[in-house]
Formats: structure tokens, sequence, C-alpha cells
């Protein structure tokens, strides 16, 4: 990975603004909230071995107090099962066999 | 620059994120009478929608900008390998995620009896594990690109 990406989420001022796209949030909690409920403890050395431990502390963790709180709606459950079944059709994959 | 930050804020969650979490429980909850009934498959699911946006966000990305970015061969490499891939590899989460769907579901139909087989369910979340680090780390390298071209639109 790059240094620029370290370098710019250490900027205090990226940091603030980063934490206000709510998409940008979206997308990064899906994808980290999965990998934990799939495995928590295997993760843990790629941020160490990208040099991310530091940028947790001081960035991350906002947006961990965050998923802690997240729960998955009703309404937000129906529109993921649709969406999934679109992208399902759409690269050809099977239906789902249960949720 | 928006872009940038969302892509610097995604790549650093994918992989940062679960260090932090080491230990805990998923942090997602459902709200119960919904559609799923195991969170880590709702939020497997979002995961791989994401994953499949964030994928043809970037082909997208790398063609609008294919002059720009002809001076990196290697981001046009990446995109052309993720425009002829990127469907097959939903497809592998997508199976990875169903296989552990029907373990874990005969596992809890079986639960307190010979039959349950909790190394299956091990077995099927760690191919879905490896199934998702291939989403991820592909998000995570198209950040580091992006975040390297910001004078792209």
């Amino acid at each position: 990975m790059p240094n620029n990406i370290a370098q710019s989420v250490t900027d205090p001022a990226e940091s603030t603004v980063v934490f206000s796209v709510d998409d940008a949030l979206l997308i990064a909690q899906q994808l980290a909230a999965a990998a934990v409920a799939i495995n928590p403890a295997m993760a843990g050395g790629v941020a160490l071995v990208t040099g991310l431990a530091e940028l947790l502390r001081t960035t991350v963790m906002p947006a961990v107090q965050h998923l802690q709180a997240h729960e998955i709606s009703i309404a937000e459950q129906a529109v993921l099962v649709a969406e999934s079944a679109v992208e399902r059709a759409r690269v050809g994959a099977p239906p789902a066999p249960g949720n | 620059m928006k872009t940038l930050k969302f892509w610097l804020f995604a790549s650093l969650l994918a992989v940062g994120l679960p260090v932090a979490q080491t230990g805990c429980s998923n942090p997602v909850t459902l709200e119960a009478g919904g559609a799923y009934s195991d969170a880590t498959l709702a939020t497997t699911d979002q995961a791989i929608l994401d994953a499949s946006h964030a994928l043809t966000g970037f082909v997208g990305w790398a063609d609008a900008n294919a002059t720009y970015l002809a001076r990196w061969p290697e981001v046009g490499a990446l995109s052309a390998s993720v425009a002829a891939q990127k469907d097959a590899w939903i497809r592998d989460a997508y199976a990875a995620r169903d296989a552990y769907a029907v373990a874990a579901k005969a596992y809890r139909l079986a639960a307190g009896t010979p039959a349950a087989d909790q190394t299956e369910v091990e077995r099927k979340r760690a191919a879905l594990q490896g199934a998702l680090a291939v989403l991820t780390n592909l998000t995570t390298q198209i950040a580091a690109y992006r975040a390297a071209h910001t004078d792209a639109k």
C-alpha cells in the first residue's frame, strides 16, 4: 500500500472530513463487519503488516464505536435481500439457499 | 476530493478495523422479524454488494481516465483484470457464502446431537473468509490507486 494513504489520513483535518462521508462509512463498515464476523482472529496481522495500527487508534476508532451500535432494520434487511437477488441474477449465481 | 476520502476510508476500515475488533463478536445485529436470521449472512451480503459496486466503479473510473492513467500501466492492467473477472469473483463469494449458510443451518438443526458438525461450519467459514479477502484486497488496491492519482476525475 502506498505511503500516501497513511499520510493523508493522519492529517487531522482530513480525518474530520472523512468521517462525515456517510457512503464511505457504509461500504467500509460492511466489508469490515463481514470480515470480523467471519473470523475475528485472522485479519489482525494485515493491519500490523501495513503499518496501520496507529491509524486505527487515532482515526478508525470512532467508526468502531458506530459499528458496535449498528442494527440492520427490517426494512434494510428487505432491501438487502432484494438487491442481493438482483446481483446474484446479474452475475449468474443461484438464489440464496437461506438467510 | 470526496471520492478520494471515500476510498481512503474504505481502505483503512476494510484492512484495519478487524484488528480493533479482535475477540469481539459480530458488531452488527438484526432487528427481529426481518429477512435474515444470521447477521453474518446479512453483513456478508452487504459486503459482496459493496465490493461489486466498488469494482464496477473502479473500472468506470479507469476507463474515464484512460488517457491520464496511461502513464501508469499497472492501473489499466488492474482495471482490465477486474473488468474480466469481477463477476466471477462475486459468484465465488456468493458460493462460499451459500456453503457457509447451508453448513451453519445444518449445524443449528442438529445442535445437541452427534450429527452436529462444527468442523464443517468452521471449514466453510474459513472458505468464506478467503473469498471475502479477495474482494477486500481488491478494494484496498483500488483505493491505493485512486489515492495515488487524485488528478484523475
